[in-house]
């Protein structure tokens, strides 16, 4: 008995080294491929005059498909700002997802809306459309307003991508702040591509915006959040987006766009089904268009730009941001067992040998691991097993990994893009690297352990089904 | 069973010391990296915001001299080039004036480039080994037109680095003007759509007279040259061209179809019409499509029974372009006429069509 134990505990203790171990060493090969890939983007695109692209007629015409929901404060800000990108040929598709509160009124009267006769071809199911509304003054004419019933986001985007007619259409949150330039350097990658790879999505960074500066729509000044919890996630989010996001571009491994914003081939998304009306349908829209190009043996990219694009504020309690993670958590698992059969499927090439199995074993599976390794502990303090020089070491490695991790993001980011200019951020910043370990991950951490609680126990839990705004303005997954 | 956590020899405490050692150290250092980057990077800012108000008093006075003052404006000039950044930072405001300049003043400032030998610059970074370098003397040169270079330049239009090679093409141009679009007889590579928009946004501002003849690149192997083409004879309005581009219309490649008919609408070319309607049946839906839009531009009334009989089978895409055309033929008028010839379902896009002439 005693030896099976001692069996059991070894392989517990070791089975969660190795395991950390490897997720760092992942953490660092993706962080140099990005670190590499962010390099040649940078000096590459140093050359690039956009400005010739805003003139050119010949530039392709944009769907902009913008879901709302009970946004009525900010909706006439947030349509003014979609209106004055900086753009040639784009529309506004606004998707008024049958609003309880006075969104539309607000809209008819501040654009002069006129309901208008509009008929549309139904490739993807959605619910029905009440009305359709046009703009009477001509400085408007990009806009259409689409007002339904409502059915949630992934309802919405459908809608919208029945509506369009173009070629290309950026799914976004309506209440992001776009930098005026997004959509010129986010179709680049589509017009640029010299080779049989057919480019069929590309994202940007999403950067927060909690106590930005943020005037007409438009961002006017960057600062770093006053609130820790926001602190720490725009650190969350430079590791992720710089330290992540190239690599995986460059592996040609994407797996998710945020729903934030995010260019698409139309064409591509009908054709593989439109959005999933669950949790996470950024995810799996991703993961369903690239198996969707698998299977038809076609080769495509799904590019990522690494200039932030997108501005969008994030939870600034603990309530919102645990139910945020935890919604996370379970469109990830649906994601994940949607397309099961990708896994370690070598006919799906990077898909199924690299990026399914890496989101199932790291960012499924490591809160999981993480949870397991702590009840453990508690485990062997009871039974006063613990080597407490072993303990304290491991804990001051994985400590010193997290902070050296997010100092190189830090690093990243002033080598970069340099958006916090102002003095003593840099401080600032290095006071949240050393605290966020021990206060914001745990936390995180254990909202997407319920997340899998709730999944397996709570399945009927639908928090995002009716596109329920908690307070803040947005939420992405970075 | 004693204390069973992560058993193990004494060395493994030793490895697990030294590496939180290294990811500390590493840290340590990347902060102080951080902190040096942000310091550096604010210094030369205050540094370049200095030289650039000096260097802007200094070419105010240098442009409004005369010959004997602009010895010594010159001599000012020639102070800055001894120092690596004093001279990128005054390369960079030197084209950021002559970017807006045009005639004599864009002139002057070509003459301080080249009596500064600050074109000996661009020429090196042209030969760099390295390829970023090599665009930004590439830029350098073609934007103050410097001609002696453009057998350097041309062979970089066929280089196997696609952001060199298409820095060198749009560089050709620049300089050579419709003359420069040589290369694209030679041209194997693929000419994205993104390099079409720039060349196209560079020539689309010299003179038509001037242009080449396009007959041998229209039958080019290369179908992203004869797409490229395609879009020149559109914006020139290049009408002398319509035999060839009636001859596009059999081309294997359907996108090189579809922007064919696309051109011969807006050039009002009324003999595709009859080669159009004899190809309709065998065409795939995209190119139909197009085709239908086609007689909608032309406008010519013959065609109206055509367009009619494709409205017998409902197909939204189909149905709802023939409805555009007939009311570009014929007016709204002419679709209240066929209005009761419609299924309920054509009849809703009748309405869109409608409403889309408001």
């Amino acid at each position: 008995m005693f030896f099976k134990n001692e069996l059991i505990l070894n392989f517990l203790s070791n089975g969660i080294l190795l395991y950390g171990a490897i997720l760092a060493l992942s953490y660092i090969i993706l962080s140099v491929i990005s670190a590499i890939e962010t390099n040649h983007y940078l000096k590459k695109n140093s050359f690039v005059n956009y400005t010739k692209i805003l003139a050119s007629p010949f530039a392709p015409t944009i769907s902009i498909i913008a879901p709302a929901y009970n946004e009525s404060l900010t909706i006439i800000e947030n349509v003014r700002s979609l209106l004055s990108i900086q753009y040639v040929n784009y529309e506004v598709l606004l998707i008024n997802d049958g609003s309880t509160d006075d969104s539309l009124g607000k809209l008819i009267e501040a654009y002069a809306l006129t309901k208008v006769n509009y008929s549309f071809n139904k490739k993807l199911p959605t619910k029905k459309v009440r009305a359709v509304y046009r703009s009477t003054i001509p400085a408007f004419k990009r806009l259409l307003v689409i007002d339904k019933e409502n059915g949630g986001k992934a309802d919405a985007l459908n809608l919208g991508l029945n509506i369009s007619d173009n070629n290309l259409v950026a799914c976004i949150d309506v209440d992001c702040i776009l930098e005026p330039d997004a959509l010129l350097k986010m179709v680049k990658p589509f017009l640029e591509n010299e080779n049989e790879e057919k480019v069929i999505a590309a994202g940007g960074v999403i950067r927060v915006a909690n106590s930005c500066v943020i005037k007409d729509g438009k961002l006017v000044e960057v600062k770093l959040p006053k609130k820790f919890l926001a602190k720490s996630q725009v650190l969350e989010y430079m590791r992720s987006f710089l330290l992540g996001r190239m690599a995986w571009s460059k592996l040609n491994g994407l797996l998710l766009v945020s729903g934030a914003l995010g260019l698409f081939d139309r064409k591509t998304m009908i054709a593989a089904g439109g959005y999933n009306k669950i949790v996470g349908e950024d995810l799996e829209l991703v993961t369903r268009i690239r198996k969707y190009m698998d299977e038809k043996g076609e080769k495509y990219k799904v590019v990522y730009i690494p200039d932030p694009l997108c501005w969008t504020e994030v939870p600034e309690n603990y309530k919102i941001l645990g139910n945020q993670r935890n919604r996370w958590t379970r469109g990830l698992i649906e994601t994940l067992i949607i397309h099961k059969n990708i896994f370690f499927n070598s006919s799906y090439g990077i898909l199924g040998v690299i990026s399914y199995p890496y989101w199932f074993f790291y960012e499924w599976l490591a809160p999981i691991v993480e949870f397991i390794a702590i009840v453990y502990f508690i485990f062997l303090i009871v039974f006063n097993l613990v080597n407490w020089d072993y303990f304290i070491l491991l804990t001051t490695a994985v400590y010193a990994f997290a902070v050296m991790f997010s100092a190189l993001s830090i690093l990243s980011e002033e080598l970069t893009y340099h958006q916090y200019s102002k003095k003593g951020v840099l401080f600032k910043l290095i006071i949240i690297v050393l605290l966020e370990p021990l206060v914001f991950h745990p936390y995180v951490m254990w909202s997407s352990v319920k997340g899998n609680f709730n999944f397996v126990f709570n399945r009927k839990k639908k928090d995002w089904g009716e596109m329920t705004r908690t307070g803040f303005k947005g939420e992405v997954i970075p | 069973m004693n204390q069973l956590i992560l058993i193990g020899p004494t060395s493994f405490l030793t490895i697990i010391s030294t590496i939180i050692i290294v990811f500390i150290t590493i840290s340590i250092l990347v902060f102080i990296a951080a902190f040096r980057v942000r310091y550096r990077r604010e210094r030369n800012q205050l540094k370049e915001n200095e030289l650039v108000q000096k260097f802007q008093a200094l070419f105010s006075d240098f442009l409004f001299s005369n010959e004997d003052e602009e010895l010594i404006s010159m001599k000012k000039f020639e102070s800055f080039t001894k120092n690596k950044f004093d001279k990128s930072i005054l390369l960079k405001t030197l084209f950021k004036i002559h970017e807006d300049m045009t005639g004599d003043i864009a002139d002057k400032l070509k003459m301080l480039y080249v009596e500064l030998e600050l074109v000996n610059d661009s020429i090196k970074k042209m030969k760099s080994s390295k390829w970023n370098v090599q665009i930004t003397g590439i830029r350098e040169l073609s934007d103050m037109k410097i001609k002696n270079v453009t057998n350097e330049i041309a062979l970089l239009t066929l280089h196997p680095n696609k952001i060199l090679r298409r820095e060198a093409q749009l560089a050709l141009v620049k300089i050579e003007g419709f003359k420069a679009l040589n290369f694209l007889n030679t041209l194997t590579y693929h000419l994205s759509e993104w390099q079409q928009l720039l060349l196209l946004e560079t020539i689309q501002h010299f003179n038509g007279n001037q242009m080449p003849p396009l007959e041998i690149l229209l039958r080019s192997e290369n179908d992203s040259v004869i797409l490229f083409v395609l879009k020149i004879i559109r914006v020139f309005n290049l009408i002398s061209l319509k035999d060839n581009l009636l001859q596009l219309l059999n081309h294997r490649n359907e996108k090189i179809k579809i922007e064919t008919i696309v051109v011969l609408g807006d050039l009002q070319i009324n003999d595709s019409l009859t080669i159009l309607k004899r190809n309709y049946f065998k065409s795939t839906k995209a190119v139909k499509l197009k085709i239908i839009e086609l007689f909608g531009k032309i406008a010519d009334t013959k065609n109206s029974p055509f367009l009619a009989e494709q409205l017998k089978i409902y197909d939204y895409e189909t149905n709802i372009q023939v409805l555009r055309s007939i009311k570009d033929i014929g007016g709204k008028q002419k679709l209240e006429e066929i209005k009761p010839n419609l299924t309920s379902k054509q009849q809703i896009l009748l309405l869109h069509v409608l409403e889309e002439s408001k």
